[in-house]
């Protein structure tokens, strides 16, 4: 049964691939006539091979800051006192809420703005606004693994005279490794399929082409450089595999007691979360602030913002149901078996939205050519859902997996002979336990669901919802900056509401 | 709103409006029997023809599913869907993708009644498109750094080394890419490359669209820029330093953009479709696009907002549809000066 269950989420992130193969191979024709570009032109073309390594340059960079960054500040978090922790947590977290393309647009001008910089765009500023998007994936994941942790080692490591520095590499970063990987591999996928920032700072990497390519009508091209960018993701699917760790499996963890923080770090933390609150929630919230004063000065009418609330939170709450959901097999079977559950679930996360939204539709056209009834699927929402699952199927699955490992397997073992497994077993042990990472994995996955667009946009419209990051995207669009930061800071507040529940929800568990 | 209708019309050619008014049925009268929804693929946004279809929604009593996207994407999908696309009708950003759906036969033939509500120069020859309204090529400027008397005359001198470092432009903005379509046909291939290359030589700003460039003009961190005119309407008039200035030669630098519609080829609901687009380009919907969005109408005698300056249509330069259509071999001679 359950083989059966984790089967789902591997063929959804499959079958974009599919629809992806059938444009490749059966291209709609270009109705300007161009002629299409043959595989061999795009592989002999350097100029594609010069964006794909700048976009390895570009994820593989910003996934390594984001997690040195994510990760320093959650074991800060787990670790140590200090005041306004709470807040300042919570305060980074709202990063989350920023779309990409308004983080990048916001840095651009205020960068530009303090004339000493150089102009803030092209790979560089691709890199900075990409791992101030990606830090708090890695703090919720690892802080995530931090929080079940038993606290026994640690203290016993520092009690026998061992460093910080030692207690946290002998106690700690076994247990957490699993997490980093994970962190790191979404903040990679993450930064290689995303549009927005690197449209916004006219960054020369592969999904910029990409899109070209869809505005161009040439699909077969955009499907090439989809599988290229597949192909990128391949080598780092094999390097967090390989190094893939076995983390002590608790069956009852004691919290460890935090240190108040004192001297240079507390100065450095501080510094950290004031650039990180500054940069990534500040002066996106000023400036969406600005366009709404400033529409409200100039009397100009505003758009009634109810639907599109109501249709994000429709599309993001039912998005990260479903997701999380179809999450929970294949991370089971991961934990217990095998890297190939992991491997093929994260497939379709390395593919910009737009392309897998295409390869769907190209998927269930095919199908239903012979069964009739597209326009129904497509109105049902059906697609439209399965879409966000497959492209955020690997962010619901990290803290799920990670939470699964810190099971102690011991547990199963007595529950078998008590004969209390699966069911009791599962209510009493396993849940309770991966409650937090299941909050967690809905938080993440409806966070990225309310934000997203080209998905929404191709296989939303025929369900009658209007969303928020649409207005925000349309209004913008046409320069009708008051309207687009309204709905912005709409959906900052809903995000802000959803990190303090969320928060709420743990100290509770 | 009938008497508002017949006096707007009245005001024109007297002959030809009283046969149109004898001739077409009211709105009230257009109401469409059945009620079935019509599904719109727009490629113009929300904002921009959202409130417009609601209203047609309410005179016609029809219901409208409207589904929004960037016309190429739109365009794309359609193409994609081939026979099994629910839309029925296409609404295009700029008529260069419906000349293209044409040529691909994905559009059926108008009827006649709506084709004659627009100028002729407005709509697809074989009558399978028709313009809704007009967006002017123009150069947006800072009045505080230039004055009219040392704006270029012509679209050309854009290429002069004057111009080095002060010009904005965005060339895979689709706009861009039909007027470069026209210029091909109205100065020939070289010409055309020649002055890119020449434009290039000036090191221009490059933007992803128009809207960041017109505001970059206003802010002062930008001395010209080649745009669409409508943008600029929506800055604030008080204070407002960037301004628009249209090419008095009439050799390529004045082009009127067209937004048009047509119906897909095979639409189970034509009629009804065609009575939403005949809405479209009656005075209603035109007053619309003029008053809420700044264009320009591709009706006659239907006024321009007052914050936009009226222009005459004979001295425009005019590129015939198809020509705008033959985006092809301007993407290969954009994507060559690497501009793609």
């Amino acid at each position: 049964m359950i083989r059966l269950l984790a089967l789902i989420p591997v063929l959804l992130a499959v079958s974009p691939l599919l629809g992806l193969l059938g444009l490749i191979l059966n291209p709609p024709k270009d109705p300007f006539g161009g002629e299409p570009a043959s595989l061999w032109m795009l592989l002999s073309d350097g100029a594609v091979f010069g964006l794909l390594l700048n976009s390895v340059y570009v994820a593989l960079t910003s996934a390594v800051m984001s997690v040195l960054c994510g990760g320093w500040l959650a074991w800060v978090n787990y670790r140590y006192q200090y005041r306004g922790k709470r807040l300042l947590f919570l305060g980074s977290l709202l990063v989350f809420a920023t779309p990409s393309y308004i983080l990048a647009g916001t840095l651009r001008v205020q960068m530009n703005n303090l004339t000493v910089l150089p102009d803030f765009s092209g790979l560089w500023a691709s890199i900075v606004c990409l791992t101030i998007v990606c830090i708090p994936y890695a703090q919720v994941i690892i802080s995530s693994a931090l929080t079940r942790l038993s606290g026994s080692e640690l203290e016993a490591a520092v009690q026998l005279g061992a460093s910080n520095r030692d207690a946290f590499t002998v106690a700690i970063w076994p247990q957490i490794k699993e997490s980093v990987q994970l962190s790191f591999f979404i903040s990679f996928l993450y930064a290689i399929a995303d549009f927005g920032a690197v449209a916004t700072l006219n960054a020369p990497v592969l999904t910029w082409r990409l899109y070209e390519s869809i505005r161009n009508q040439d699909l077969q091209q955009a499907s090439i450089l989809g599988v290229l960018s597949l192909m990128a993701v391949v080598p780092v699917f094999f390097l967090v595999n390989r190094y893939r760790s076995q983390p002590n499996r608790l069956s009852n963890p004691r919290k460890v007691k935090p240190i108040p923080l004192k001297g240079n770090k507390r100065v450095l933390l501080y510094c950290v979360y004031a650039g990180l609150i500054w940069l990534g929630v500040v002066w996106p919230t000023v400036e969406l602030c600005s366009w709404v004063v400033e529409g409200w000065q100039r009397g100009l009418s505003f758009t009634s913002q109810w639907d599109a609330t109501f249709g994000s939170l429709v599309c993001a709450a039912i998005g990260a149901f479903l997701t999380t959901v179809l999450v929970i097999a294949p991370a089971w079977l991961y934990v217990q078996e095998s890297d190939f559950y992991k491997n093929s679930t994260f497939l379709a996360s390395a593919l910009p939205g737009i392309l897998l939204a295409f390869g769907l539709m190209t998927l269930t056209l095919l199908i239903t050519k012979h069964t009739g009834g597209y326009h129904l699927v497509l109105s049902s929402g059906v697609l439209l859902f399965s879409g966000y699952a497959m492209r955020f199927l690997s962010e619901g699955f990290s803290p799920i997996a990670s939470s699964m490992r810190q099971i102690n397997p011991q547990l199963s073992d007595i529950a078998k002979i008590l004969d209390r497994y699966p069911k009791p077993w599962v209510k009493n042990v396993l849940l309770p336990h991966i409650a937090p990472s299941i909050v967690r994995a809905y938080f993440l996955v409806f966070l990225a669901c309310i934000k997203e667009l080209p998905i929404t946009l191709l296989l939303g419209g025929s369900t009658g919802l209007k969303t928020l990051t649409f207005r925000t995207w349309d209004r913008y669009n046409e320069a009708l900056w008051h309207d687009a930061g309204f709905s912005g800071l709409i959906l900052l507040l809903i995000a802000f509401m959803m990190t303090v529940v969320t928060l709420h929800w743990k100290a509770d568990a | 709103m009938i008497a508002i209708l017949m006096m707007l019309l009245a005001c024109g050619d007297d002959t030809q409006n009283e046969i149109t008014v004898q001739e077409k049925p009211t709105i009230q009268e257009m109401s469409i029997a059945g009620s079935p929804t019509i599904i719109v693929y727009s490629g113009r946004g929300e904002a921009l023809v959202g409130e417009l279809f609601t209203q047609i929604e309410e005179e016609l009593k029809v219901n409208i599913e409207v589904q929004y996207g960037s016309t190429p994407e739109m365009v794309t999908r359609l193409l994609t869907e081939a026979d099994q696309s629910p839309a029925d009708i296409i609404f295009a950003q700029d008529s260069g993708h419906l000349g293209a759906l044409t040529k691909q036969g994905r559009l059926e033939m108008l009827s006649p009644s709506i084709l004659d509500d627009v100028d002729s120069r407005f709509q697809a020859k074989d009558g399978t498109w028709i313009g809704t309204s007009g967006r002017l090529r123009v150069l947006v400027y800072d009045s505080k750094k230039y004055t009219v008397d040392q704006l270029p005359t012509s679209l050309k001198d854009l290429a002069d080394p004057k111009w080095k470092g002060v010009l904005g432009w965005a060339p895979s903005n689709g706009s861009f890419q039909a007027h470069v379509s026209a210029l091909r046909h109205l100065w020939g291939e070289v010409e055309t490359k020649e002055w890119l290359e020449g434009v290039i030589a000036n090191e221009p700003k490059r933007f992803p669209k128009n809207s960041p460039q017109v505001k970059a003009v206003n802010d002062g961190g930008l001395g010209i820029g080649l745009v669409n005119h409508y943008y600029l309407h929506r800055l604030d008039p008080n204070g407002r330093t960037a301004v628009n200035y249209s090419f008095p030669d009439v050799d390529g630098g004045n082009i009127l953009m067209l937004a048009g519609v047509g119906v897909r080829k095979g639409s189970p609901n034509k009629k009804a479709a065609e009575q939403v687009i005949e809405y479209l380009v009656s005075v209603e919907g035109q007053s619309h696009f003029t008053m809420n969005n700044f264009e320009y109408p591709t009706r006659p005698n239907v006024p321009t907002n007052p914050d936009v300056p009226d222009i005459n249509i004979e001295n425009l330069t005019h590129v015939p549809q198809e020509h705008l259509a033959d985006v092809g071999p301007t993407r290969t001679l954009l994507k060559d000066l690497s501009l793609q």
